[in-house]
């Protein structure tokens, strides 16, 4: 008898006029201890079925049938009174979001011991209790903690706060809705090794929830992977990454750039977007962006088959997964072709400085004037055609780069020179004729889209700006823009609303585009889609930047995606640059060991290899306001000296053009003279 | 959860027809956009969607017809304070009462009653011209003044802003009563006196709602984006700020316009509204309270009626407003 037996659930959200299935037919077990993962694009019901365990959808959501089989009771058929009894209870749930999800005005302690108390248990035991949790999860300084508003946590911390208020009943089952999500790698490498040993000391089953390969693959017991709504495939962990048989698993697989590359391939893609789950759905629903679909496909929907244990719901069932350098040749780039050594240089980087001041206490004479140090020194030189990507966690000074470039912020000192750009210029004059050079790429499609513009009006606004052109030969390039981005023609007269997100962000790539820049400044500009379409969209970006030799500034967080598409890599911490270097060398040679402990965090999507890593990097990121004095990383370095808390590393040189700021180095490094002009300065 | 944009089908059937940089089979396509019409169609739809909104404005359709069309059908002395037609039907005695000024009862000829000589409905309608107008005209005021001042402080910020809410928080500190007092008692008691006396004195508000408001939209991204391509600050705050705040404008002037209203009454209870020949709906309130007293129910509870049911849907049609305005709602 398992712990948990769903059996063809079916949940339903009413909408306006219409309403959508989102879970529909989905049956799987979870045992005892197991932990389960559960995968899949956004959208594809991923989160419906973890709060339809709950019985806490939203208020226009019902289980329309099927049963939830939980140690002996139907979930689905009990009264809110009893349910009551098992949340928080018996299931306990871990939110996506620590930043909103703790009360703001009540103490730590207190929220810990809420569940504790709702659940019958005693006032004087809750605190001891609410202490004991915290530990398990191994919070630093529990006992100080208790004391403490979520506000003076990082999100990390808040993080290990909400699992330990899921853990406070000893719960058999912990559902995590993307734990880890809106927390950086090593931050995230941390939670999920938090889980794992809690789910051995306690022997509880865990359900995962997760868009991320790379999580599910070291984490997890057995896969369940969802597509629109029904389960797509289910097995152990390894089969599902070694020998799966849904077409769709694989096509997840391949499109996740891998960090671990030889070579960079293009990435493949899933053609199309999930289908509108509010229409009736005939056939497979994976059929109309699966290259493998007959006709068979299109008429009658397949049936879950397979051996005990590997189910999957295909006629034409593939054989593990791609092999990506035989099997579609000519994919694979030449990275020599894209040499950086021999190119014209584009934008000049030197000494730049970027402080936030904090308003003083200006009431209180001698009061301190604080500040954020957001860049701290960086230098870097970018050349004609050559693709910059600036990697680090958040916080580390990365976007502020990218806006101090775009000139959105004006440093505090240093400079940023693009070569072409007209001399004697100044004011708004000057601000026009850099625009000219560098156009921006935003993080999040929608938010940077005007919703009350039409698309010919977003593309063409550059080009306004510029006072280039009539609206005539302007809207002609709209057009032409948007033939290049891959949207049709009759897009023009559309709002931003009307698009899905990677469409939007083809929109802000043609916008980014229009003037005909000599560089594009793309800040995050996958993250925030799902990675069948962020293969789309990073794959569009190198086609376009070959075509017009482009450069890019590409700024991410996601080693792998960054590693995929970058000529060069710099490595930000805490708004310094601590390597620069070649992509290939920077990944394969590290000589920083942050870029070493960032590099064992990222999670990969191969169960084999994810189970040997070992996270290193420990602790939180320091504040900017008081950074640390020297090296900035020496408070989390597993190889800080005492010269690392005096001095301030200075640039060495690994090999031609890899600079790495460390005194003690992962690689034998020659000391360089900082003002030799040839080599970025750190 | 269903951001679904294409039909599967149609997709398959672009991804063939686009000459995209697709070389290797691997798909550069964005696929089909779903067009769902004019963003005004739109609106409209899920404006229709809110019934109480829908009702509203049928009302106020209707009451503004009734003070089009009644003065014209009736005959003058029912309305028009000139002076009261002593032969009229309004004078017919009721009941024992002697004396009678001209309040007769609600019967066959005077729907609704009568008030010193002339017929309510008449009245209601002669008297709504002026509420109505006075109403419309200063909530404009209200909103223009309240909208250029609230942007350009909340777009410009730094020591203009401050200086500019520093003045808006002073006039916020003084009861509006007083001030309409202290205005009216400087410029009299005219139409267009009082139109300008209640505009002026309502915008604070507004301007204080418009410079969170602009505050807020000049942080956007897509504000931003405008900044980045180096556009001046005029035209983001032209293009990007303005078009995106006109649903907070629409929502703040139809509540604008019931404020003014109620404000226009207000003073005509106080006996500071319009003078005869002129009349609104707040002097008829004003006339009617002392008739109140006497059992006369018919002079207060029709304008009571007919003006609370006005301030009511201005307010519900403005939540609607908000609604639509709101580009989310407009997909489903």
């Amino acid at each position: 008898m398992s712990l948990l037996r769903v059996s063809n659930l079916q949940t339903t959200y009413s909408m306006r006029t219409t309403s959508v299935r989102a879970v529909d037919d989905v049956s799987f077990d979870i045992e005892a201890g197991e932990c389960l993962g559960i995968v899949g694009e956004s959208g594809c019901g991923k989160t419906t079925i973890g709060m339809s365990l709950m019985r806490l959808l939203s208020a226009n959501g019902h289980i329309t049938g099927g049963e939830i089989d939980f140690d002996g009771r139907d979930l689905v058929s009990i009264s809110e009174h009893q349910m009551r009894k098992v949340r928080g209870n018996a299931i306990a749930l871990v939110p996506q979001d620590p930043m909103t999800s703790l009360n703001p005005v009540t103490r730590i302690g207190t929220q810990i011991a809420e569940g504790f108390r709702i659940h019958g248990g005693s006032k004087a035991r809750a605190m001891t209790r609410a202490l004991e949790t915290l530990r398990m999860v191994e919070m630093p300084n529990p006992e100080e903690r208790l004391r403490q508003f979520p506000f003076e946590l990082s999100g990390g911390l808040r993080q290990r706060v909400m699992i330990a208020m899921a853990l406070v009943n000893e719960p058999k089952l912990l559902i995590a809705d993307e734990p880890t999500t809106a927390l950086d790698v090593t931050i995230q490498a941390q939670i999920l090794d938090v889980l794992d040993g809690l789910r051995e000391k306690l022997g509880m089953a865990i359900m995962l929830i997760t868009h991320d390969m790379g999580v599910i693959a070291g984490r997890t017991d057995r896969v369940v992977v969802m597509y629109a709504g029904r389960k797509a495939e289910e097995g152990p962990t390894t089969p599902i990454f070694k020998q799966m048989r849904h077409p769709y698993t694989r096509a997840l697989l391949s499109s996740v750039p891998s960090i671990d590359a030889e070579h960079t391939e293009r990435l493949l893609t899933i053609p199309g977007l999930p289908p509108d789950l509010s229409k009736e759905i005939v056939g497979c629903r994976f059929a109309p962006r699966c290259r493998f679909a007959t006709d068979e496909c299109t008429a009658v929907e397949p049936q879950l088959g397979g051996d005990d244990g590997h189910v999957y719901a295909c006629y034409h069932p593939v054989d593990g997964p791609e092999l990506i350098g035989a099997s579609v040749a000519g994919l694979t780039k030449d990275d020599d072709v894209r040499d950086s050594a021999t190119r014209e240089s584009l934008l000049t980087v030197t000494n730049l400085v970027k402080d936030f001041p904090i308003k003083s206490k200006r009431l209180v004479p001698g009061g301190e004037h604080l500040a954020v140090s957001a860049v701290a020194n960086v230098s870097f030189e970018i050349g004609q055609g050559e693709t910059f990507g600036l990697v680090g966690e958040s916080g580390c000074g990365k976007t502020t780069i990218g806006r101090l470039v775009v000139g959105l912020e004006t440093p505090t000192s240093g400079s940023i020179v693009f070569a072409g750009r007209p001399e004697g210029l100044s004011g708004h004059k000057a601000k026009v004729a850099d625009a000219k050079l560098r156009q921006m790429m935003f993080q999040d499609p929608y938010a940077s889209l005007n919703p009350r513009k039409r698309i010919r009006d977003i593309i063409a606004e550059p080009l306004e700006i510029q006072a280039e052109g009539t609206n005539k030969t302007r809207f002609a390039r709209v057009l032409e823009l948007l033939g290049e981005v891959g949207l049709p023609a009759d897009a023009v007269d559309r709002y931003p609303h009307e698009f899905s997100g990677g469409q939007r962000q083809r929109v802000g790539f043609a916008r980014a585009l229009a003037v005909r820049p000599k560089m594009v400044i793309a800040d995050e500009p996958v993250s925030a889609l799902d990675v069948s379409i962020q293969a789309q969209i990073l794959n569009l970006m190198e086609d376009l930047r070959d075509e017009h030799g482009l450069s890019y500034i590409f700024i991410s967080h996601d080693l792998a995606v960054v590693r995929h598409i970058a000529d060069r890599i710099g490595v930000m911490y805490l708004g310094r640059l601590v390597e620069v270097g070649p992509a290939k060398q920077v990944f394969s040679e590290p000589a920083h060991h942050y870029t070493q402990g960032l590099l064992d965090a990222v999670p990969i999507a191969d169960p084999v290899l994810a189970k040997t890593r070992k996270n290193k990097i420990t602790g939180e990121l320091p504040s900017a306001i008081h950074p640390p004095s020297g090296c900035r990383f020496r408070t989390r370095c597993p190889a800080a000296t005492e010269v690392c808390a005096a001095e301030v590393p200075p640039p060495s040189e690994v090999s031609s053009g890899h600079i790495v700021a460390c005194h003690h180095p992962l690689r034998t490094t020659v000391a360089i003279e900082a003002t030799t002009a040839s080599v970025p300065l750190l | 959860m269903s951001h679904v944009e294409i039909e599967p089908a149609v997709s398959q059937l672009h991804v063939e027809g686009t000459a995209v940089a697709s070389e290797h089979g691997t798909l550069a396509d964005g696929g089909e956009v779903r067009g769902s019409g004019s963003i005004f169609i739109q609106m409209f739809r899920v404006f229709m969607q809110n019934k109480l909104a829908v009702g509203a404005c049928l009302y106020i359709f209707f009451v503004v017809m009734l003070c089009i069309v009644v003065p014209q059908l009736y005959p003058q002395h029912y309305w028009a304070t000139a002076g009261a037609d002593y032969g009229s039907s309004c004078y017919l005695p009721i009941g024992s009462v002697t004396g009678n000024p001209g309040n007769a009862a609600p019967n066959a000829a005077h729907w609704l009653g009568c008030t010193g000589g002339f017929d309510n409905v008449g009245l209601l309608a002669y008297a709504g011209r002026f509420s109505l107008m006075i109403g419309l005209l200063s909530a404009f005021v209200t909103m223009t003044v309240g909208t250029a001042y609230g942007i350009v402080a909340g777009y410009r910020g730094g020591w203009l802003d401050s200086v500019l809410m520093r003045f808006d928080d002073v006039f916020l500190s003084i009861p509006v009563l007083y001030l309409l007092l202290l205005v009216i008692t400087i410029y009299g008691q005219g139409l267009w006196s009082l139109i300008g006396v209640i505009g002026f004195t309502s915008w604070f508000g507004v301007a204080r709602l418009m410079r969170s408001e602009a505050q807020l939209l000049r942080n956007r991204e897509y504000a931003q984006a405008a900044r980045s391509m180096g556009a001046t600050g005029r035209r983001v705050m032209w293009r990007h700020v303005l078009p995106n705040a006109v649903s907070t404008m629409v929502t703040a002037g139809t509540f604008a316009l019931g404020d003014a209203v109620l404000t226009l009454s207000a003073l005509g209870f106080l006996g500071l509204g319009l003078r005869p020949p002129d009349y609104d709906w707040g002097t008829m309130i004003q006339s009617a309270s002392s008739g109140f007293e006497q059992g006369w129910w018919w002079t207060l509870w029709p304008v009571a009626f007919i003006f609370i049911l006005f301030v009511l849907s201005t307010n519900y049609i403005g939540d609607a407003l908000r609604d639509s305005f709101e580009v989310r709602l407009q997909e489903r």
